[in-house]
């Protein structure tokens, strides 16, 4: 770390390749597919890079890395979120099917796959959940990480678990409250 | 657990899901164990969790090892945005600086002038008439008069205030006609009104361009042990337009400071 904190590339390269990986399922899952998720990944390691001289080693660089690569996620999901909504292609699923009538959208919604029932979650609980689920992070990691309190932690991680088990368990209309990151 | 209302279902979900995770205290964790649909919740959750946790598909080692190279090679990319920050930065903490030393500097002339014209009047009490012409030169000249005393840091007279003494070739030439001229004045203010009226050429003066300029004077500091400015004047010393200060020092002698009006550096001092 002091090595490529120093500017041994060697030290870097090692760093990065040491990291790459649970920074790669991290951003898998919040970006939702594997090109987004690569992009997502070469930015955070880039986003990295030039804040290792800014990291004060105060929190692990596991921790460190996390959030940066949380933030690298999150920044892209909101930048296309402002983009024109793109045409459905044939292995994406359909989004917020509108009005939430049953019959054949619930049925679909209810064989999509964690990742596809992940889109549906709304990011902020979307990256409590994963963080929590997927990189095994406690409660003040997380919050650590998201920087918002331990107790919104634990509130997002319940919601978001809540609404991917009533997704994947075939009840895609969940309480509207729940959609709702501010009721927290 | 009949009582499903949105609200209850949202707390008993927090509740099963931080059971899951083992962050519940000893009656919350009875609580759950006590419910038969807490319990299925807790089972819903941990399922998925365990599908979130399942690995993902590995990225190619091609994109990986790309990824890499690209954030290693970054390390030596300037972030753009980051350097006009950090100009920004330097640039508004110089001009910070600059409005400080600028304002502490006026500060310290104002101070000067004030104390000057305190001396002055204590000193060498003038006529009710002097004084008034005294008090509309200095608002015309809008410049601090400086018999600073005490070695305090003389404000210096601008060039266009000083008389132009000449031409010379020599050191000792031009300390002469300053000595000569430094004879029919006691204080600075006296000197400034002589800048009307150029002094006739003296031995060893040759005529010539005055080295009178619409430059500021350099500020020259005063010796420690001066009690005033006596003398300012401007002068071309073999081709080099200076500025002439001669000070009084507390033994009741004169000194004769030559700077270069150009560089501000000293050129010569000596006693007169």
């Amino acid at each position: 770390m002091a090595a490529a904190r120093a500017g041994d590339k060697d030290a870097l390269d090692a760093l990065l390749r040491r990291h790459y990986d649970r920074l790669f399922a991290l951003c898998r899952r919040i970006m939702g597919n594997q090109a987004d998720a690569l992009d997502a990944t070469q930015e955070a390691l880039i986003a990295l890079v030039r804040g290792l001289p800014r990291f004060d080693g105060r929190a692990a660089f596991t921790t460190w890395s996390y959030r940066v690569a949380t933030n690298t996620c999150l920044d892209e999901l909101r930048r296309r979120r402002r983009r024109p909504y793109p045409a459905l292609t044939d292995d994406e699923p359909e989004r917020e099917a509108g009005g939430g009538a049953p019959g054949v959208d619930e049925q679909i919604v209810a064989r999509l796959s964690v990742d596809e029932a992940l889109q549906h979650l709304p990011v902020e609980f979307r990256a409590a959940v994963i963080l929590r689920d997927v990189c095994t992070l406690d409660y003040a990691e997380i919050a650590e990480v998201l920087d918002i309190p331990p107790g919104t932690v634990r509130s997002r991680i319940a919601r978001g678990r809540a609404l991917l088990a009533d997704r994947i368990g075939g009840n895609p209309a969940p309480a509207p409250e729940r959609q709702n990151p501010s009721h927290e | 657990m009949s009582d499903f209302s949105p609200f209850r279902a949202s707390d008993q979900d927090e509740l099963a899901s931080a059971f899951l995770d083992g962050d519940v205290t000893a009656d919350e964790r009875a609580l759950v164990e006590a419910d038969p649909a807490l319990v299925a919740r807790v089972e819903q959750l941990r399922s998925v969790r365990e599908a979130l946790g399942a690995p993902v598909e590995p990225p190619p080692s091609a994109r990986r090892d790309a990824a890499i190279s690209a954030a290693v090679a970054a390390a030596n990319v300037v972030d753009l945005d980051a350097a006009r920050r950090q100009r920004r930065v330097r640039v508004a903490s110089i001009a910070a600086a600059v409005v400080l030393v600028v304002g502490a500097a006026g500060f310290l002339l104002r101070t000067a002038d004030s104390n000057d014209t305190k001396t002055t009047v204590a000193a060498s009490p003038r006529s009710a008439e002097d004084d008034d012409q005294r008090a509309e030169e200095t608002t015309a000249a809008d410049e601090p008069l400086t018999a600073a005393a005490g070695g305090a840091y003389a404000g210096p007279l601008a060039l266009t205030q000083r008389p132009a003494l000449g031409s010379f070739t020599d050191r000792s030439a031009l300390a002469a006609a300053t000595e000569a001229q430094v004879g029919s004045f006691k204080e600075l203010e006296d000197s400034r009104r002589a800048a009307d009226t150029p002094p006739a050429p003296s031995a060893g003066q040759t005529q010539g361009d005055a080295a009178t300029s619409t430059a500021p004077a350099c500020l020259v500091p005063s010796p420690a042990d001066s009690t005033g400015q006596v003398y300012a004047a401007t002068a071309i010393l073999d081709g080099l337009a200076v500025q002439i200060d001669v000070f009084a020092l507390d033994d009741g002698s004169l000194v004769l400071v030559v700077t270069d009006a150009t560089s501000c550096a000293q050129v010569f001092s000596q006693p007169v």
